[in-house]
């Protein structure tokens, strides 16, 4: 599995802690939310607002680095409901990483 | 020049923000997590360039392009490739930007925009080869050197070819180098009307109106959503 890194914010802050800091800070205040946001859509079984949810992750999985979860989570978004259920089950497990990686940081 | 971020992600906006501030001497004026906002504060505020999400709820980036008045100069920022094509249909969209932008591409979308700048300011001066006279309702173009009069009430309709806009009269036609805002300006309200971002029309020159289109001498014009209440509002309806 990919490992979540945090080179496009480096690259981006151009080394400035407190640039840096900033994108850290937004992103442990966001991601959590848009977690959330995503397994109450899935809940509720609305995929349209699921989709949505995950279009809008798409963003963080990439800043994250994770390119291969990117392109998973664009199928999942696409996918349809017959398919969808394994590339759930992965896309949910980057979720997990990636939460688990941004709790660190 | 300042400008304004439209996104309703708080990443995508920090992002956007800090590549403006590396690579342009943009300033950020305010950013917005909903097109509705934006479009409050660009009714009392003036912006010269919008970096603008697409994918947003309930109001789109489209839908906030459709709705405002004046064309500003748009980057659209979107995580979906395939939204590219309806980004060709606006004069107004600079570059389209896919998420996550890197350093490269962006620099790419602001020299484009650079050059949209120069382009109008050259547009500006082209404009002043225009000029008007409002009280006996004629305007002169320069066609190569040439100064032609335009009776403004034989204007039928007037429409936005990229940097060019082509005048339609009762018996000619001719293809100038403005915007149909420069032109706009010069054209008496009460008879004219932008019914579309590439259209404005003669509204006396209508020969029939159906569903969202407006049939003028052969030429059928689209109408947009947004500018068919004022247009049916001009109309002498029985």
């Amino acid at each position: 599995m990919e490992i979540p890194n945090i080179e496009y914010i480096n690259k981006l802050s151009r080394n400035d802690e407190a640039i840096k800091q900033k994108f850290i800070g937004i992103l442990k205040f966001e991601l959590p939310i848009e977690i959330d946001a995503y397994y109450v859509s899935l809940q509720l079984n609305k995929w349209s607002q699921t989709k949505q949810c995950v279009h809008k992750l798409k963003n963080k999985i990439a800043i994250l680095g994770l390119e291969s979860s990117y392109y998973l989570a664009e199928d999942y978004e696409k996918s349809k409901q017959d398919s969808r259920k394994k590339l759930q089950i992965e896309f949910e497990k980057t979720l997990t990483l990636m939460q688990h990686f941004v709790n660190c940081l | 020049m300042n400008c304004i971020i439209i996104d309703d992600e708080m990443m995508a906006r920090a992002v956007i923000a800090q590549m403006i501030s590396l690579h342009t001497k943009l300033t950020v004026v305010e950013e917005f997590s909903n097109a509705i906002e934006a479009i409050k504060y660009l009714n009392i505020n003036d912006v010269d360039v919008v970096f603008l999400d697409i994918h947003m709820p309930d109001f789109t980036g489209f839908d906030f392009i459709d709705t405002i008045k004046n064309p500003l100069k748009i980057v659209l920022i979107t995580s979906d490739k395939n939204y590219a094509i309806n980004a060709f249909e606006y004069d107004c969209i600079v570059d389209y930007l896919v998420k996550p932008i890197t350093e490269e591409r962006f620099e790419r979308a602001m020299q484009k925009l650079n050059w949209r700048v120069e382009t109008s300011k050259n547009n500006n001066a082209s404009i002043d080869n225009i000029t008007s006279n409002e009280k006996t309702n004629e305007f002169y173009i320069n066609i190569s050197n040439r100064l032609i009069k335009i009776d403004i009430p034989t204007i039928t309709l007037i429409k936005a070819k990229g940097d060019y806009i082509s005048i339609k009269t009762d018996t000619n036609s001719f293809t100038v180098h403005t915007t149909l805002k420069k032109i706009e300006a010069k054209l008496p309200k009460d008879l004219f009307l932008k019914i579309h971002r590439s259209y404005i029309i003669n509204t006396k020159k209508i020969i029939d109106i159906e569903d969202n289109s407006v049939l003028i001498g052969k030429d059928v014009i689209p109408v947009s959503r947004g500018n068919k209440p004022e247009l049916m509002k001009r109309l002498n309806l029985l």
